[in-house]
């Protein structure tokens, strides 16, 4: 398939959110997984404790840089995720309009956060429709009805984001997303899922 | 099978040396793998540029003591590779032997990353820290034949003397050695290179046996990076799933080293073209697209019991 990501997102020794809950699993389903991790922390900011380092904006732009140097600059895809700085935003968009510029096709995908500054929403644009053969622009819109987990996941919305990404790359004119947390015993149904929830056209 | 492993190893954005390299073939076999990055470089030092920044000793103490806070400081194994600092090197060993405390059982993998081809490409003041500190604590290496004779100080020059240099790096503290590549001349000829590997345990009776194994692996005329950092980590995988068989976990081991060579030359003389010379970049291991040889291995090496 040869469909490379670059992913900027946070890297935790241990747990699974950020760039450790989207690429094993975009991974098993083939992809190439270039990953910036934008921050190393020991574990994810809900347990009781948690220490680490963040990347400056900086530092995003040197190792961009190198990539860049070597003229292996090219994606398909850009992924990005949970992010605190607003420097640290503005470059990696910067990178991302310069990425578009090697290549028209690129499909940025981000995952908008819910509680989002007025700055922050101005920054994300949407980039999802689908034009059919014919030419005509149609929006397909879905509802689906998830049964609840009485428990608190972190990293479900790094790995919705991701399998939306591949499944998407997969099925691009389909809607259709499956998903589960525990991602090494999961692999299986990362590469093959069951579907288990349908979704409603509306 | 909740196995879990602390990786402390470099990181690259693009490309697969170190913790990219270790990690995904392990998940794909099962593994929890916590990863602790010890660099973070645009892509390996192959390429004609690379940029990025380091860990520092006191930064990855600060990461341990973060697992450490939330008593989840439990491991069944440790897998540690190329290293350049020496308090770097110094803190993980002692994180390794504070693990050790914690789980008796718990297994360090240590590929001790020197050099190769009869010169150093890491600080001279490693050495010392490797023979007194690293292999000590460590239960399986994974030298190539340059870091068995510097870890030892002796030469090898026939099978007999590697045998000899491996029972030395028994007495020294691990179990498990493997010498990954060497200069010795295969049986099978030049296009040919010879591996060693010899295993301490104890039988259910109580005796002590040693079991040695030579392997001869085809040559392939590139150079690859990160190979070592994937043979360290499916050898932790194979020397688990075949406890008290090194034959096996070995065989196993380099069978996926030549599955994954094999399918990257492939596709590197592909899209390099006719008569040119693949690039590092083009060279990168074919990881993602090797899965289902890292699962199931079919066996292409066999190892000769010496």
């Amino acid at each position: 398939m040869d469909c490379r990501v670059l992913s900027v997102q946070s890297h935790v020794v241990r747990g699974y959110v950020g760039n450790k809950s989207a690429s094993f699993p975009l991974q098993v389903l083939g992809f190439e997984v270039d990953t910036i991790n934008s921050v190393q922390f020991s574990n994810h900011t809900g347990y009781e404790h948690w220490k680490g380092q963040v990347l400056t904006a900086d530092e995003l732009h040197v190792l961009y840089e190198g990539i860049k140097l070597n003229n292996v600059n090219q994606y398909d895809y850009v992924l990005t995720g949970y992010t605190r700085d607003d420097s640290f935003l503005d470059m990696v968009v910067d990178i991302v309009q310069e990425l578009k510029r090697a290549n028209p096709n690129l499909v940025y995908g981000m995952y908008i956060l819910k509680r989002c500054s007025q700055w922050c929403v101005s920054v994300y644009r949407p980039f999802y429709r689908i034009v059919t053969a014919d030419g005509t622009m149609v929006t397909q819109q879905i509802r689906m009805d998830i049964p609840r987990v009485d428990a608190v996941f972190v990293g479900t919305g790094d790995l919705f984001a991701a399998m939306l990404l591949a499944w998407t790359h997969l099925h691009p004119d389909n809607l259709k997303v499956n998903l589960e947390l525990r991602m090494v015993q999961s692999k299986a149904d990362i590469e093959d899922p069951a579907i288990v929830v349908n979704a409603v056209v509306l | 099978m909740d196995c879990r492993v602390l990786s402390v190893q470099s990181h690259v954005v693009r490309g697969y040396v170190g913790n990219k390299s270790a990690s995904f073939p392990l998940q794909v076999l099962g593994f929890e793998v916590d990863t602790i990055n010890s660099v973070q470089f645009s892509n390996h030092t192959g390429y004609e540029h690379w940029k990025g920044q380091v860990l520092t000793a006191d930064e990855l103490h600060v990461l341990y003591e973060g697992i450490k806070l939330n008593n989840v400081n439990q491991y069944d194994y440790v897998l540690t590779g190329y290293t350049r600092d020496d308090s770097f090197l110094d803190m993980v060993v002692d994180i390794v032997q504070e693990l050790k405390r914690a789980n008796p059982n718990l297994v360090y993998v240590c590929d001790p990353v020197l050099g190769d081809n009869g010169a150093m490409y890491v600080p001279e003041n490693l050495l010392p820290i490797y023979r007194c500190k690293v292999v000590p604590a460590a239960d399986i290496i994974t030298p190539n034949q340059f870091e068995a004779e510097l870890l030892t100080g002796r030469n090898i020059s026939s099978e007999k003397d590697a045998v000899e240099v491996m029972n030395l790096l028994h007495s020294m503290g691990p179990d498990t050695v493997v010498i990954t590549s060497s200069d010795l001349p295969s049986p099978l000829g030049d296009q040919y290179l010879v591996a060693l590997g010899s295993q301490k345990r104890v039988t259910a009776d109580g005796t002590m046996v040693t079991q040695q194994i030579r392997m001869d692996i085809p040559r392939v005329d590139a150079v690859f990076v990160g190979t070592g950092d994937l043979f360290a980590a499916m050898l932790l995988a194979w020397t688990h799933l075949h406890p008290d068989n090194l034959k096996m976990a070995c065989e196993k081991t380099v069978s996926v080293l030549c599955h994954v060579i094999k399918r990257t030359i492939t596709y590197a003389k592909e899209v390099a073209g006719p008569n040119r010379r693949p690039s590092p970049a083009q060279l990168e291991l074919r990881m993602v697209q090797s899965k289902a040889d890292i699962e199931d291995p079919a066996i292409v090496v066999n190892a000769v019991v010496l």
